[in-house]
């Protein structure tokens, strides 16, 4: 993109500060349908993510993916007073099912280094909270 | 978490005419993160809070950067003051292939600013030593009228003593905890103490904390009744608090709170 000329600038400076002083700029205020023409370029998340993964994990593995998916899904579906609001939430969140904290910080640190894992959490994900 | 500088729409409106790189709109997406979430959000009108998208990859990608750019007015933007204009994952800047993790950043509306608000949802990343940018979403905030009480008051019963000659006794205290997303301007004065009141105000007394009482926050109203003057027994006193309710009109609640003075 061309870097605009100095008389484009001031236009598009006195444009902008006449369309934030009169709040035209929120054309999208009232309105409840889609306001933008851009739709087009914004990726689709497939319904699909993963296929069921191949690898079969032991019990506590298997309870750790579905534990750390679970809190994803809450996670994302609240609000929080407090970035602090969000650690205690998953204390609970853990102490509700129970579940060992300390148990539950290494298994995501290990998920950073084991694809079996990341897969195996995505696929639960997907098939308890994206499709419920 | 502390938050770092506000986006409103106006702010984002000046810097794009003035043709300063913003965002890309540019359709990039090709290895571009998964955005999980939804992207149409209920939204009490007034309301604000942290708010958390979760995002996944189909390869491993490095430098992930997250930016929600207002569309509409009466909704702003922040992030956390640990970034500088965009929020980033929780666990480190990197999405591992199939890896699930989140960004936050903080939404505030304003009460007077009800219906649908919108932002755009922007992320850069890095793969294979290449930047990247896109535009993923534009989060939909349906914002909703608040309807409920506007707060529970905590107190109903409350105790001095007579004769107390030591200054720092006999304060009172009243209870409020918020519901609605904002109350504010709290004046609050009692009535039917038979004494004189102290008020820190003078005439009236407000919350301890600050006169804003926020959804989930809990205060108090305190005021003072002079020992020297008041006579032991029962009786029930009334508290009148004034407030503005979470779209910003004037109201009047009272309640009864009984009063023992030993």
């Amino acid at each position: 993109m061309s870097k605009p000329s100095f008389r484009v600038v001031i236009l598009g400076l006195l444009f902008g500060l006449l369309m934030a002083s009169t709040g035209c700029g929120a054309a999208a205020d009232e309105s409840d349908s889609f306001p933008f023409g851009d739709e087009d370029s914004i990726p689709t998340t497939p319904e699909t993510l993963i296929a069921a993964p191949s690898l079969v994990l032991d019990p506590e593995a298997q309870q750790s993916v579905e534990v750390h998916s679970g809190w994803i899904c809450e996670l994302q579906r609240r609000t929080f007073n407090d970035p602090a609001d969000i650690d205690q939430a998953l204390a609970l969140h853990l102490e509700r099912i129970p579940f060992d904290r300390d148990r539950y910080d290494r298994f995501i640190l290990e998920l950073a280094s084991d694809q079996g894992l990341r897969d195996a959490v995505l696929f639960n994900y997907q098939e308890t909270c994206r499709r419920n | 978490m502390r938050l770092a500088k506000k986006f409103s729409a106006a702010t984002i409106a000046l810097v794009a005419m003035a043709g300063i790189a913003t965002p890309a709109s540019a359709d990039d997406s090709g290895t571009a993160p998964v955005l999980l979430s939804d992207t149409s959000i209920d939204w009490v009108a007034g309301g604000q809070g942290w708010m958390n998208l979760s995002w996944t990859a189909f390869e491993d990608l490095s430098d992930v950067k997250v930016t929600v750019v207002p569309q509409s007015n009466g909704i702003e933007i922040s992030y956390p003051e640990n970034h500088d204009g965009f929020t980033g994952l929780s666990v480190d800047s990197d999405l591992s292939s199939n890896e699930i993790d989140y960004t936050s950043f903080y939404v505030e509306t304003t009460a007077a600013n009800s219906g649908t608000k919108w932002a755009k949802v922007y992320v850069e990343w890095t793969q294979a030593g290449d930047g990247h940018q896109a535009l993923m979403a534009n989060l939909k905030f349906s914002n909703m009228k608040y309807k409920g009480d506007d707060f529970l008051i905590l107190t109903d019963s409350v105790s001095v003593s007579s004769g107390e000659t030591d200054t720092t006794v006999n304060w009172v205290e009243f209870g409020y905890k918020g519901l609605a997303p904002t109350n504010s301007d709290f004046s609050i004065t009692v009535e039917g103490v038979a004494a004189e009141v102290y008020y820190p105000q003078d005439s009236f007394t407000s919350l301890h904390h600050d006169h804003v009482l926020n959804a989930g926050e809990t205060d108090v109203a305190r005021i003072w009744i002079d020992p020297a003057l008041v006579a032991e027994g029962s009786s029930e006193i009334e508290v009148v608090v004034n407030y503005s309710n979470n779209s910003g009109r004037a109201q009047q609640v009272s309640h009864k709170v009984a009063l023992t003075v030993d």
